[in-house]
Order: structure tokens, then C-alpha cells, then sequence
């Protein structure tokens, strides 16, 4: 979706602006904030960030900050971004505090590190060519286990499947996933 | 953190990726975060409208405040509420304990109720509804043989499975006998029919436990008052203590947990009986009198070296409880077959103490190992209502 067809829809009627939206970047936003609240947050506390980041996006829209040409990069910045705030905030109640110094920490989007980053960022390509060549649904319930952080019965809900037989499945595609890991040399710390 | 964390710190690009090759959210989902959204969205439009300049105010916003301190007084009603719902909590627990206990299959050496050719000899007898809804003849006692056969040689399970109970012929497993399991390897895939078999067989065997396991009026359980082990039960909240009641088992297949357990691993794989009914298959030693917590409290104990069940009282009144099962008529739904596991599913009809039939899909992951079929998963799909027709629309059948 591009800033001049989401004018044209925002003209028309703001909630189906809104709608059209949220329905186009959603789940880019959800990826983007578990990939940050992930063993930290609730799924409330997703839920609650991702709907912030809309209202974030809406006024920035309304205020005329959206620039033609890069939409999907504003709104993941703003993702991200938003997802760290939560991070700090849920960090504070539970009395926990997050080196930057620690692995955990989200990458920032200064990238500073940046010779790392990159062997990371390879390293975490290769691991997604592996996933998928897993073959479906094996690469979906992976993901949606260990991304999305999913139970196995959710899984087996939207593949139609058996939790039983998903909790299967997950075990043998992760063993064949660490032997391919372990084919390519990539070791736990470089993923 | 789990112990398969790939995905920690993963880079924007792949996070992107993700995002679109596996989309995660439900129509439901969307619809909450949405609505969510939009009604932040207004709340703050009426707050700071566009050109509000305070932009501390807005930021600050974000945190939820509150302030003062009400007083609350506790209602005495509320005491006698929250002893009621603890007294509840006790009953579901055993309920749910007894239920999980009537979910077992029987095992593969043990005759299967729906057995054409039984013959009575025994002095224990029981009638289960078979397959063609005629009623048949159990004998226990042979049942009682077969297991202890089974028990007492170990090492020679596998070979002497079959032969105590002769009226199992007709009716045996529809899985090759595992002495020829363990000289060839299974290679081709089953054809529907034999796949139907395996499915009925099973699922006779479950119902064929659970009409043992549920029936208290046929003497498979010591209801003599005098014999009742009186123990209490302490609730950790209100630190209130309740009288709790164990019954003697005395079903000649059912007289310890070594014997649920023999029974359990002869139809499950072994990490589902033990990840499923770890817990429930538990004894410890009770004595009259015992005060026991949460942590010492379990569906069955152990007194005087016998095998006692958690009694609960009012269950054999209840209407909605289930009666008994009633075996499928229908074709099973296999969706995954390869040759050594396939996914069934398969309508039950429970019939409740009141006469009232409940149907529910009950889907089952069958696998075989060293040439036996045994369950690796179960799930019913009770609590959706779901039909035999629901199922097949849902798998696109």
C-alpha cells in the first residue's frame, strides 16, 4: 500500500483508512514486536504494544509525518521502537534490569556492532533457508513455535491438525533441524 | 529461556520474512488489536486533538496513574463462598483425576469387549455394547489371566501376549503379533479397512475400561462404609480442613498402579502414558485420618498394600455424568497415514446417567513401533460440539 492509496481510503472513510491499514501491516508489527517482547512480555502485553504502534501510526499520519516511499520502514521503526519502550517498562516492574551489553538486548537501530551483526544476520538467513526447506507444515509449526511463540494447541488450530500431532511433528523437524544446523557449522552462539 | 531459542535477536530483514511467509495472527486477533487501537486512538484524538502542543503532557499520558486507597471490608458471606468453591475445586480435581483414569485403553493381551465368541466361566462377568449394538459377555477372570501372564514374565510378553485369552481370537489386534513384528519390518501401507479395524479396536478398548473403571454397582469397588479410609484434606488458602474418602479397588485387573500402568503401556508409547498420565497414576501411602496437602494429595492411594481410589461423593448421582459410551457406527476420518502412523478421528456417542446422548469427535495419532500400533495423542473435540459432519467440512472431507 502506498501513501497515495492510503490517502484515497482515508478520504473516503478514517476507520476503513485505519482498517486498510491495519490489515496490510499487521502482522509485519506483531512479528516485529515479539521479535523484541518475546520472553519478557505477556500476550496481552504484545497485544497492547501493537496497538499502540497503530495509534502511533494513525497520528503520525493525521499530523502529515508519513513520507511517500517508505512507509513499511516508518512503521517498523516505530514498532521497534515502541516494543523496546515496552521492554524497559515491563523490565521495570518486574524488577529486572537489561544490560545493553547483554545478548537479549535488541539490536538498536544504530547498529553498532556491525561486523557481528552481519555474520548474525547470515548466520540467521541460512537457519531460515534450513526452516523452510523443513517442507510444510513442519516450517510453519517451527515458527510458530519458537517465533510466535505459539502453544502446540493454537498450532494445531490454525493447521488443523492435533495438538498431539503437532507436538510430534515440532520434536522431529527440531531434531532435523539442529542435525542441519550442525551440517552447516552453525553453532548456538552464532544464532 | 527455552532451550531452542533460534529465533532470539532476529535481524529485520528475516523478521520481515517472517512476517510474510508465516503470518500468525487469527481473524479473531486482528479484530481485538484493531478495536484496541481504535478506541486508544480516540480516546487520545479527544485528549489532544491535532495542534495540542504539549507534547510532555501526551508522553506522560501513556502512564496509567492511580491514587487513594479504598477501604474493603470482607463480607462474611464471601467465607462461606470461597470454603464452597475450594470444597468444588477438591471434587473437580478427583473428577478430573477419575476421568483421565477412564480414558485409558485396555491393553493389546487383554481380550477387547467386543468379543463375538466369549464365553462366561469366570465368577466376574460384565456386558459392554459391542460394535452391532449387541450386548456381550466379558470374563473377567480370563482377562484377570491374561494380565498376570503378562506380569509375571515379563521378559516374555511379547510371545506369550496372545495366547491366555482364547476368546480373543476372533477379535485380536488388527497390528501383526509382535513375535513377527521383531523379524520384519513393516513396509507397505495399510489399506482403509485395516485402518478402521485398528481405530474401532482401540477405541472399543477405552470404552471397554471405562465401563470398568466407572462401574461402582458391579462390585468392582468396595463401597462397604466400614471400609472407607476417612482422611483430610487441607485447603492452603483458608487453612480449613475437609473429609476426604478413599475406597478399596478390588476389579480384578485394577488392584494396583503397576497394573495401570502394564495396561497403559500396552496401548500407549510409552512418553505419552508417561507425559499424560504421570500424575493421575500416582499413590501414596494414606492412613486413616491423614491430613493431606495439594502436594501429598493424589487420585488414588496406597493402605495396608492395597490400592485405594479417591471417592467422590455425589458423583454416582450426578445425571450429567457420563453412563457409558456406545461404540461408533461411522467410518474413521483418517487425515495423515504414512506407513508407520496415521491420524483418526472418529465420532463417540456418551450416553449421560439421565439418558441424554452427547457426540463428540474424538481424534487419536496412531503410531507403530517394533510392529505394534499404539496411541501417541489423543484429542476430543467435545468441547466445541463438534459432529461427525462439523469434522469432515473442517478437514474439507
Amino acid at each position: 500500500m502506498t501513501l497515495s492509496e492510503l490517502r484515497y481510503i482515508m478520504e473516503r472513510s478514517q476507520r476503513e483508512g485505519h482498517k486498510a491499514l491495519f490489515d496490510e501491516y499487521c502482522n509485519y508489527v506483531y512479528a516485529v514486536i515479539i521479535n523484541v517482547l518475546r520472553n519478557i512480555g505477556t500476550r496481552e502485553d504484545i497485544e497492547e504494544c501493537v496497538s499502540d504502534v497503530f495509534v502511533k501510526i494513525y497520528r503520525s499520519y493525521r499530523d502529515n509525518e508519513l513520507r511517500e516511499g517508505d512507509l513499511k520502514g516508518f512503521i517498523g521503526a516505530v514498532a521497534k521502537n515502541t516494543a523496546i519502550d515496552y521492554m524497559r517498562k515491563l523490565n521495570s516492574y518486574n524488577r529486572r534490569n537489561t544490560s545493553m551489553d547483554d545478548d537479549d538486548f535488541p539490536e538498536m537501530a544504530s547498529n553498532v556492532r556491525i561486523d557481528a551483526d552481519a555474520e548474525k544476520k547470515d548466520s540467521k538467513r541460512l537457519l531460515m533457508q534450513m526452516v523452510e526447506s523443513l517442507g510444510e507444515p513442519d516450517s510453519t509449526i517451527i515458527v510458530q513455535q519458537y517465533f510466535y511463540d505459539r502453544t502446540a494447541k493454537e498450532i494445531a488450530r490454525s493447521l488443523g491438525m492435533t495438538p498431539a500431532a503437532v507436538q510430534k511433528r515440532s520434536s522431529r523437524a527440531r531434531e532435523k533441524l539442529k542435525s542441519l544446523l550442525i551440517k552447516a557449522g552453525i553453532g548456538r552462539e552464532a544464532i | 529461556m527455552r532451550d531452542f531459542d533460534i529465533f532470539r535477536n532476529t535481524d529485520d530483514m528475516t523478521v520481515e520474512m517472517i512476517a510474510a511467509s508465516y503470518p500468525v495472527l487469527s481473524d479473531e486477533e486482528k479484530e481485538r488489536m484493531f478495536a484496541m487501537s481504535e478506541r486508544k486512538f480516540n480516546i487520545k484524538e479527544r485528549k489532544y486533538p491535532q495542534g495540542y502542543t504539549n507534547e510532555a503532557d501526551e508522553e506522560y499520558d501513556d502512564e496509567d496513574e492511580v491514587d487513594g486507597v479504598e477501604e474493603y471490608d470482607r463480607p462474611m458471606w464471601l467465607k462461606f463462598l470461597t470454603t464452597a468453591a475450594a470444597l468444588m475445586l477438591v471434587g473437580g480435581g478427583l473428577a478430573v483425576g477419575r476421568n483421565l483414569l477412564r480414558r485409558r485403553p485396555a491393553p493389546d493381551n487383554v481380550p477387547p469387549p467386543n468379543i463375538a465368541t466369549a464365553v462366561s466361566t469366570g465368577t466376574q462377568t460384565t456386558s459392554v455394547t459391542g460394535a452391532d449394538n449387541v450386548t456381550y459377555t466379558i470374563d473377567v477372570d480370563a482377562m484377570l489371566t491374561g494380565l498376570e501372564t503378562t506380569q509375571a514374565a515379563p521378559a516374555e510378553t511379547t510371545t506369550t501376549a496372545a495366547a491366555p485369552a482364547a476368546p480373543a481370537a476372533t477379535q485380536a489386534p488388527a497390528a501383526p503379533a509382535p513375535t513377527e513384528a521383531a523379524t520384519e519390518a513393516p513396509t507397505s501401507v495399510i489399506d482403509d479397512e485395516e485402518y478402521q479395524k485398528i481405530v474401532k479396536d482401540l477405541l472399543q478398548n477405552e470404552m471397554y475400561l471405562w465401563e470398568i473403571t466407572s462401574d461402582m454397582e458391579n462390585n468392582y469397588y468396595d463401597l462397604n462404609e466400614d471400609n472407607v479410609i476417612k482422611t483430610q484434606y487441607i485447603d492452603s488458602n483458608t487453612g480449613e480442613t475437609y473429609e476426604c474418602e478413599y475406597i478399596e479397588m478390588i476389579h480384578p485387573i485394577f488392584k494396583s498402579v503397576d497394573d495401570m500402568w502394564a495396561m497403559a503401556r500396552n496401548t500407549y508409547t510409552d512418553i505419552y502414558a508417561s507425559e499424560y498420565f504421570g500424575n493421575v497414576f500416582r499413590a501414596l501411602e494414606i492412613y486413616p485420618g491423614k491430613i493431606q496437602t495439594e502436594a501429598d494429595s493424589t487420585p488414588y492411594g496406597i493402605y495396608e498394600g492395597k490400592l485405594y481410589c479417591r471417592y467422590f461423593p455425589g458423583y454416582l448421582n450426578d445425571p450429567l455424568v457420563y453412563d457409558h459410551y456406545e461404540a461408533p457406527t461411522e467410518k474413521a476420518v483418517i487425515t495423515v497415514a504414512s506407513d508407520n502412523a496415521f491420524q483418526a478421528a472418529i465420532p463417540v456417542h456418551a450416553i449421560r446417567k439421565n439418558g441424554e446422548e452427547v457426540v463428540f469427535m474424538e481424534e487419536m495419532l496412531v503410531v507403530r513401533e517394533n510392529g505394534k500400533w499404539l496411541i501417541d495423542g489423543f484429542y476430543s473435540w467435545r468441547g466445541e460440539n463438534m459432529t461427525y459432519e462439523d469434522y469432515q467440512m473442517m478437514i474439507g472431507g
